[in-house]
């Protein structure tokens, strides 16, 4: 059955279906309809980005190293005491139990929210482009207006974020994270002093590429300049997200019932 | 014997070739990602919460000595674009469960796949692909 859909006769079939509703969408160059998503032959329009894309996707190693890369540049003192007290469950010191962030619902914050099992969707405006997450119900904001970055910035957990066209390439400049998120799941930190740099590609119809590249000189000796990673765009039936917020007691009860006794630990 | 082992070998290679890497990021340090098994009881409770939907079964031995088992696997989105609902798996249900069991020896595993009583294989999407 699922073969059927991807057919000639399927995305034809559907062409036709969306072709009236289509129109109505001739004045928002930036959204796309599902019938050209779901067209894995046709060109991509590389400067749009819409849709919902996954991470965990079945792409040969994708959503083993949920960090920038494996190996990160050398760490300065206070990024190593930060990283020695960290315990997180995935990466090269993995263990049972332990303290990230997140088991306690903190968010997961920028850019480590990019690593999870769920997808997130793209939505361009003119002004602004939109990240909604499944994981933590979250949302950003990357502001494509021409601003820069205002001054005097608290620090947040998305921090701020502007965009612009390099070529093909989508890039987003972020500053104003604070340090209590880890950097991803390795338990890797990083500083209020963070400068992300994400680089969006639409390689084809389906896949979306993700770049980081990450200026900390508070955590990390040189720029870390993250491997290449490819996001999935969900479509048909499976381009839907689902409610995921972290709610305090069912992580709780999660924690006492699966991960303690996991861990060979006595719940609480 | 022999044809039980045989059929063993060939699942746990299927294993090893598609699931071992996601596994081997999600299953995270508590989890035995080397050594899936199958284990075949009666649902207790099952769980539909984030972030990760449970399952609970009484899994009976050779012996008739019950163990309780608990099992997770997937947030709910994840488990509904692969095909799962929340009615997917009541208690009472007779399942077929493949798991990566805890390193601790406790019973509790990461899914990977279940088999309902009519037959009916809900596996996880990434594997699905």
């Amino acid at each position: 059955m699922r073969k059927f859909f991807m057919t000639p006769a399927w995305i034809a079939m559907l062409g036709a279906t969306l072709a009236l509703p289509a129109t109505m969408f001739a004045q928002m160059p930036a959204q796309r309809t599902e019938t050209a998503k779901s067209n894995d032959s046709a060109p991509a329009d590389l400067h749009d980005l819409s849709g919902m894309w996954e991470f965990f996707n079945g792409v040969p190693g994708q959503g083993i190293y949920a960090t920038p890369s494996k190996e990160h540049p050398p760490m300065t003192p206070w990024a190593k005491a930060k990283y020695d007290e960290a315990k997180p469950g995935y990466g090269p010191k993995a263990q049972g139990g332990g303290n990230d962030p997140i088991l306690k619902c903190n968010p997961t914050g920028i850019p480590r929210i990019l690593f999870f099992p769920q997808p997130f969707e793209i939505f361009q405006t003119p002004e602004r482009v939109f990240m909604f997450f499944e994981r933590d119900h979250a949302w950003r904001q990357i502001w494509t207006d021409g601003r820069s970055h205002p001054k005097d910035l608290a620090a947040t957990w998305m921090g701020d974020s502007i965009g612009k066209w390099d070529g093909d390439t989508f890039v987003v400049d972020t500053v104003g994270l604070n340090e209590k998120s880890w950097l991803d799941f390795y338990g890797d930190p990083h500083s209020e002093d963070i400068h992300l740099i994400e680089r969006y590609k639409r390689v084809d119809q389906t896949s979306l590429s993700i770049q980081l590249v990450i200026e900390d000189p508070k955590a990390y000796t040189a720029t870390w300049a993250g491997d290449t990673k490819i996001y999935k765009l969900l479509t048909g039936k499976k381009a839907y997200m689902e409610e995921l917020f972290c709610i305090p007691e069912e992580e709780d009860s999660f924690t006492n019932r699966i991960r303690m006794p996991a861990a060979g630990q006595k719940p609480n | 014997m022999k044809r039980v082992e045989l059929k063993f070998l060939i699942v746990a290679a299927a294993l090893f070739l598609v699931g071992i890497p996601l596994w081997a990021h999600h299953g995270n340090a508590s989890y035995d990602t080397d050594n899936p098994v199958t284990i075949k009881g009666t649902v207790t409770e099952f769980a539909w919460t984030n972030p990760h939907v449970q399952i609970y079964l009484d899994v009976k031995d050779d012996k008739g000595k019950i163990a309780h088992w608990s099992v997770e696997t997937y947030s709910p989105g994840k488990l509904v674009r692969a095909g799962w609902t929340k009615d997917s798996v009541k208690a009472g249900d007779q399942v077929s469960i493949t798991l990566i069991p805890a390193k601790s020896g406790a019973p509790v595993g990461f899914l990977h796949k279940l088999v309902l009583p009519d037959g009916t294989v809900l596996a996880l999407q990434e594997l699905d692909i």
